[in-house]
């Protein structure tokens, strides 16, 4: 067949040569493409026969810093990595201080943590999809993954005073209380992104292009995954149940109701399908939070009692926020080590935090779901051809200063 | 344990409507556009309350306990001695506007201001002592109008901007 084929084209005085190419390509190691990271190609023809990722790039040495400063000082440290994902990341540390230091966390400020980690979640998905779309092309839903972020960065927003950079959690509690205010602006929100999920599916998740660019690219089985250390939505691509608010539940999740979408498949199609039902389900679990919050304390009473009463009445009784008592400014936890387990937008983050009595951490190790990416990326491209080569980055929702850190 | 799913392989008979489908809606809102971009910096974001902006010092009401230079994450905070008493000094190039230092003096002699647009010109500038820290700072401009708009979440069309006041 093919030999006939060159026959006719030989003939016809339309033979062309194909000359094999062998070489390799650098991308990177700046936006677009590749993140802030290099990824360095060797292909043969348009086959990908190997990639070395060089990360690196934006690394600030989180860990190391760790050692250097207080407990307190490192809240808005260890959110920096991720901080399209701020509040996962300082929810993780925190729970690790709070082991530490041993102090109970009221009911409502486990659900004021579920409730702004769940509003991140669906922001962190959304920014990831865009990233996916522009990385295939689709400037639209690159636009549209912007713009209805906006929507829950404007929440995060009411709630924490500040748009990324949150620094919302605290050992004890959370800073600031939910207002009615919010939990209107949030109802709208909750409506508004059923409707345009909607939309979403048919110009993006059901567009035949965006299905040729997906399905069947950077397949990965199921005991691959688990053999590479995937976490996250990208495991659960790969038909793995596996999710910390369910094996292992915090915050108020063992309260709520949700499901786990798992998907069979392994491809990039199937993992873009989890991040679209996670978001589903994270707007099921806001309704819940808004509607069962229990009403009480959001700092535990041990420091709630330190604040000095004409603040408390101040504050919390005008404004519903939580003021620091001196106690914060520097305090010495007993020795000990912590590690605590967090499902954050992306997968799996672990911290493991040891504390030598002093008013710093002897050692602070961070483990984030990118990390356990690069070896997954770099399994995945083995054998693709380049063009995919941003699917597959794209679909992993692999963000470098995560990975870093 | 949720069952796992498995998404339909795409249908070669349904591709064309699908196609024409996202098309459809890419028309729609051709049609009916949903802009959030600002004409910045005519029109301006009013920050919601309790917006982590610059801060400001009242120098009055300190008492130089040194707290906040304590808890500040980022030695933004430093304290200076004046006329014999304690003061904090802000270095705006190292802030991160975390707000530790607001919420922990004891007497509430930092405020946040809800500004948050400013531009220096000169690193130094960054660096505010206690006098120009006693005051609010703010440098709307001049010759022109500025609207002044606010974010509200709209069920239809995500984020609205409303006028403010
Ligand atoms: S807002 Fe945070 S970083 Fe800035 S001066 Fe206060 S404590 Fe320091
Ligand atoms: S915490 Fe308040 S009272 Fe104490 S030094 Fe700072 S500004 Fe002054």
């Amino acid at each position: 067949m093919t030999n006939r084929l060159e026959d006719v084209l030989e003939n016809s005085g339309m033979a062309v040569d194909i000359v094999p190419v062998e070489g390799e390509l650098n991308v990177g190691p700046q936006h677009p493409g590749s993140g802030h990271m290099r990824i360095l190609v060797k292909l043969n023809g348009d086959i990908i026969e190997d990639v070395d990722l060089d990360v690196g790039y934006v690394h600030r040495a989180v860990e190391k810093l760790g050692e250097n400063r207080n407990y307190m000082h490192l809240i808005p440290l260890v959110e920096r990595p991720a901080i399209l994902d701020s509040i996962h990341m300082n929810l993780g540390y925190v729970m690790a201080v709070e082991k530490i230091i041993n102090v109970d966390v009221p009911e409502r400020a486990q659900y004021l943590r579920s409730f702004a980690a769940e509003v991140n979640r669906i922001a962190s998905h959304l920014y990831g999809l865009g990233i996916l779309g522009i990385f295939l092309g689709h400037s639209t839903a690159f636009m549209w993954g912007f713009g209805d972020r906006e929507v829950w960065v404007h929440i995060l927003e009411m709630l924490t005073g500040a748009r990324v950079t949150n620094s919302y959690i605290i050992p004890g509690g959370v800073r600031r209380d939910l207002t009615p205010a919010i939990i209107e602006e949030t109802k709208k929100a909750i409506t508004y992104m059923r409707k345009k999920l909607e939309d979403w599916k048919k110009i993006f998740l059901y567009n035949p292009t965006i299905r040729a660019r997906l399905e069947n690219v950077g397949v990965m089985t199921k005991e691959k995954a688990i053999e590479w250390g995937a976490v996250g939505p990208n495991l659960r691509a790969s038909g793995v149940y596996y999710d910390v608010r369910k094996i292992e539940p915090y915050a108020a999740y063992p309260k709520l109701d949700f499901e786990i979408p798992v998907y069979k498949e392994g491809d990039g199609y199937a993992r873009t399908m989890v991040r679209f039902e996670e978001v589903e389900q994270s707007l099921r679990m806001l309704e819940q939070i808004i509607k069962e919050i229990p009403e009480g304390n959001i700092l535990s009473d041990r420091f709630f009692k330190q604040i000095p009463p004409t603040r408390l009445k101040k504050w919390w009784e005008g404004y519903r926020r939580i003021v620091l008592p001196g106690y914060y400014a520097s305090f010495r936890p007993p020795k000990g080590e912590a590690v605590t387990r967090v499902e954050a937008a992306r997968g799996e983050l672990l911290y493991y935090l040891v504390s030598d009595g002093s008013a710093k951490p002897y050692r602070l190790r961070m483990v984030t779901p990118s990390y356990r990416l690069i070896n997954v990326m770099r399994n995945l491209a083995k054998g693709s051809r380049f063009a995919d080569l941003v699917s597959i980055y794209g679909s992993l929702d692999y963000f470098p200063p995560e990975a870093d850190r | 344990m949720d069952k796992v799913k498995e998404y339909k392989k795409a249908n070669p008979f349904k591709l064309f409507g699908d196609h024409v489908q996202a098309i459809g809606t890419g028309i729609k809102y051709f049609v009916r556009p949903q802009r959030i971009t600002l004409k910045y910096p005519e029109e301006a974001l009013s920050l919601p309350s309790g917006y982590r902006g610059l801060i400001r010092l009242y120098k009055d009401v300190c008492i130089g306990c040194t707290l906040c230079a304590m808890v500040c994450p980022a030695d933004a905070m430093k304290m200076v001695t004046q006329e014999g008493k304690k003061l904090p000094t802000i270095n705006y190039g190292r802030c991160v506007f975390c707000g530790f230092c607001v919420d922990i003096c004891p007497v509430d002699a930092l405020k946040e201001t809800g500004v948050h647009d400013a531009a220096f010109t000169n690193r130094r500038d960054l660096v505010f002592y206690p006098d120009k820290f006693n005051k609010s700072y703010d440098e709307p401009p001049t010759e022109r109008v500025v609207k002044k708009v606010k974010a509200v979440v709209d069920e239809k069309r995500g984020i609205k901007y409303v006028p403010d006041e």
